[in-house]
């Protein structure tokens, strides 16, 4: 479950999860050591001043007198007390503590001391934790009131000092641990960011795609890791590139094979028809050449589907009123025969005849189409007005229709290829939206197909490209 | 109507008298059976003598004469039982604790832990013994005057013994007459003994040239043959009796008096009325007409005070010695708040 969750994490979250334990692992023997080491540091520098203290004492020793005696300088232990900023106290006694001078009760030494050489060592006294040296040193004349041969001197000081030593020393390495720990994090960080760049950036690319575009991804400036994917997925493009050049010549084959039969089925339909004697026949005939007809306009459309799918568009100024007035014109002979009323409307007010940028034969077709369906689908005696608009973004060429519209269910699915509205009393291949979407989409827009503005039954295909198509067509 | 009755008014005079008499004797006499005196030194020492003192006034004043147990808790001059009665480790709580004067003065310099004066009850000082300069008897020093003139002229040549270290009662009274000389006290020589004893055998052995202690070790001393010689008793006024003979420091010039207090202290637990009543037996027994006498016979002179009077005295003394610890450059244990 983990490994599962941590393989799909991001690179850079794997990377921080991993270290930032290891790193505060790290770091925290690092500053158990230190203090370790700081305090033996202390304790070493310390304990020799400790021990400098015990010396002095022992130096002062006297048993002339037949007692125990030490000589004591104030000097000395104010010079003591100062170094250990806190109360200092000592104890000088014989070995067998029958004769004691200074702080009876200082914590006896926890092993057995060797004459001369110097013991350390921690304990409490009067609930303050100190720090004691202890030095067994031999006596020159025996004492009166003891038999030992030896005195042991303790010096004991607060360990407050090295205390507040070794916290400022350990403080300091804290604060060093914790900058350098947070130096590298941010390291890491800046470093798997900046080897991930082109990544990244190779993500955009590719988002920023068009869908239809398949032209290969740049292939320079590449990190050696990225590069073969790079390629892979270029050598994927290519693939389909080529299946799709093939299915598009297919396409475009077969309908000029087809076209040139329906031509010729075309002209003898006539023949036949010119030649015909009877009146069956005759009907049969006419049947006949208005599928063929049908035919012929089915496989232009596929022609022009395969056409606005791969040709390279030509740019330049479009003229839209000029060129919803060609349309008209072509749709005029048919929307007369319907007794429909065919209107042209502007919703361009700053701009009588706005220029607008694009590939001028494909809007004509595309408009063509919508126009034609707006026609076909309109019942007779209808409505249809043909429209161009510009605004600071876009431009649009649209139709609007008094006819049944369509579904608000239906609405997705219609101009994909071969769906048609749901109106069945009239014959149509389908492609008519298809191709006009296609076509936007080359520009850089879209299709759209919503209900009419004014709430009156109808619809409104409009197709719109934005200003800057030109730029995002690649 | 009194004029009709005047016998019976004085028979019930009398009874009550009679009465509050009777009970005075019985609270006077009344101590705790498990009466004892923790001496917070070795056997022998002064702390020692004041528990002695303490059983005799047991045993003599009471109605039911007892015997007081002494024990005894050496360690840091007092300070271990001083600790122990504070933090309540003591083996008998109960039990009366020997002070003197220099508890007080080590007790602000915080040898005695983290204590203030008021962190137990004091019952009764029942005397006091004072100061005292020695030299050995043959020195060629005679006086005080002389001691100041050897000090402001070759300092470094007198040596000072005592049975303290330095910060002691002893270190301080050397300090102030080296002072007094106008000498840096810091620059003292000072020899520590581990008592005032060993101190006095050192100066007849001319290991050191000026003893500081206490009047009562010195006149031991003394009496025992010591050849020593007494420069000044370190009292207000003059001793009374045989040693009435002997200058005081202030006669001569050196304003230094140096009383040494000895008494009893009880820990914080004991209860008011068994206060009260040590409080009340140290009244009545200290009040007795032999107390002198046998106050006489452990080298005290007179000093008797007890209860919140003892107590109001111990907390104006350690200020004094606090601040002149502070001035003689000692550490002093900051008061707690």
């Amino acid at each position: 479950m983990f490994w599962k969750k941590f393989r799909q994490a991001p690179l850079r979250r794997s990377l921080v999860i991993l270290l930032l334990p290891i790193l505060a692992g790290v770091t925290a023997a690092e500053l158990w050591m230190t203090d370790h080491d700081a305090l033996d540091a202390a304790n070493a520098a310390y304990d020799r001043s400790l021990l400098g203290a015990v010396k002095s004492i022992a130096g002062n020793i006297s048993t002339a007198s037949g007692g125990l005696s030490v000589e004591l300088p104030y000097r000395m232990f104010e010079f003591f007390e100062l170094t250990a900023s806190g109360p200092v106290h000592f104890r000088v006694a014989t070995s067998d503590g029958l004769v004691e001078l200074g702080s009876a009760d200082l914590p006896a030494p926890p092993t057995r001391l060797q004459p001369g050489v110097p013991a350390f060592y921690d304990a409490v006294y009067f609930g303050d934790a100190v720090r004691l040296a202890a030095l067994l040193t031999p006596v020159a004349q025996p004492l009166a009131q003891s038999n030992a041969q030896t005195v042991l001197i303790q010096v004991a000081e607060s360990t407050q000092s090295r205390q507040i030593f070794t916290r400022r020393f350990v403080m300091r390495s804290a604060l060093r641990d914790a900058l350098i720990f947070g130096l590298t994090l941010l390291t890491v960080f800046a470093a798997v960011t900046l080897a991930l760049g082109p990544l990244a950036r190779l993500a955009a690319q590719v988002r920023a795609r068009k869908p239809h575009d398949l032209t290969p991804i740049a292939q320079d400036a590449l990190s050696a890791d990225v590069a073969p994917l790079v390629l892979a997925v270029n050598q994927q493009i290519r693939n389909t590139q080529e299946l799709m050049t093939r299915q598009r010549q297919f396409v475009d084959d077969a309908s000029h094979q087809l076209r040139t039969h329906l031509t010729t089925l075309h002209v003898q339909a006539e023949h036949a028809l010119r030649e015909a004697e009877s009146d069956p026949v005759r009907r049969t005939l006419q049947a006949l050449r208005l599928e063929i007809n049908r035919a012929t306009h089915t496989t232009n459309q596929f022609l022009a589907l395969a056409r606005s799918d791969a040709v390279v568009l030509a740019w330049e100024e479009v003229d839209l009123a000029g060129l919803v007035k060609d349309v008209a014109l072509a749709v005029m002979a048919k929307a007369r025969k319907r007794g429909i009323d065919l209107g042209v409307s502007s919703h361009d007010a700053a701009h009588a005849t706005p220029r607008a940028f694009g590939d001028a034969d494909l809007l004509r077709e595309a408009l063509l189409n919508l126009a034609s369906n707006a026609v076909l689908y309109t019942p007779e005696g209808g409505e249809v007005t043909m429209m161009f608009a510009a605004d600071a973004d876009h431009w649009s060429l649209g139709v609007t229709d008094n006819g049944p519209g369509i579904s608000s269910s239906h609405l997705g699915a219609l101009g994909q290829r071969f769906v048609r509205s749901d109106t069945r009393s009239v014959a149509g291949s389908g492609l008519g939206l298809a191709i006009a979407r296609s076509i936007a989409q080359r520009h850089g827009g879209d299709l759209s197909l919503e209900a009419r503005a004014d709430g009156a039954p109808g619809l409104h295909a409009r197709i719109w490209w934005p200003r800057r198509g030109r730029a995002v067509e690649g | 109507m009194h004029k009709h009755n005047p016998p019976r008014r004085t028979l019930l005079q009398w009874g009550l008298a009679l009465a509050a008499v009777q009970h005075q004797r019985l609270a006077a006499a009344r101590v705790p059976d498990t009466a004892e005196c923790i001496a917070p030194a070795k056997v022998g020492g002064g702390f020692d003598l004041t528990c002695k003192l303490v059983g005799e006034l047991i045993s003599q004043g009471g109605a039911t004469p007892r015997q007081l147990l002494v024990s005894y808790l050496p360690g840091g001059i007092g300070a271990v039982a001083f600790d122990r009665v504070v933090t309540q480790r003591l083996h008998n709580p109960q039990a009366l604790i020997a002070f003197s004067g220099g508890s007080l003065l080590n007790l602000v310099q915080g040898k005695f832990g983290p204590h203030e004066v008021l962190d137990v009850r004091w019952v009764a000082a029942l005397g006091t013994d004072y100061g005292a300069i020695a030299v050995q008897k043959d020195s060629p020093l005679k006086n005080l005057k002389d001691l100041e003139t050897l000090l402001r002229r070759d300092f470094r040549r007198v040596v000072f013994g005592a049975g303290g270290t330095v910060g002691s009662q002893d270190w301080v009274k050397a300090a102030l007459i080296v002072r007094a000389a106008g000498q840096d006290h810091k620059a003292m020589r000072f020899v520590s003994f581990e008592g005032g004893g060993e101190a006095l055998s050192a100066l007849e052995g001319k290991h050191v040239t000026v003893f500081c202690g206490d009047a009562a070790e010195a006149f031991q001393a003394l009496d025992a043959g010591a050849p020593i010689r007494l420069l000044a008793v370190l009292s207000d006024k003059r001793l009374e009796g045989a040693r009435s003979g002997i200058q005081t420091a202030v006669e001569q010039g050196v304003n230094l008096v140096w009383p040494v207090i000895r008494g009893v202290y009880v820990g914080k637990s004991v209860r008011d009325e068994d206060y009260r009543q040590w409080v009340d037996f140290f009244d009545a027994a200290m009040a007795s007409p032999r107390y002198a006498a046998l106050r006489a016979q452990y080298n005290l002179s007179p000093f008797a005070m007890t209860g919140k009077a003892l107590s109001d005295y111990v907390v104006e003394r350690a200020e004094m010695y606090r601040a002149m610890a502070s001035q003689l450059g000692l550490r002093t244990a900051a008061p707690r708040r």
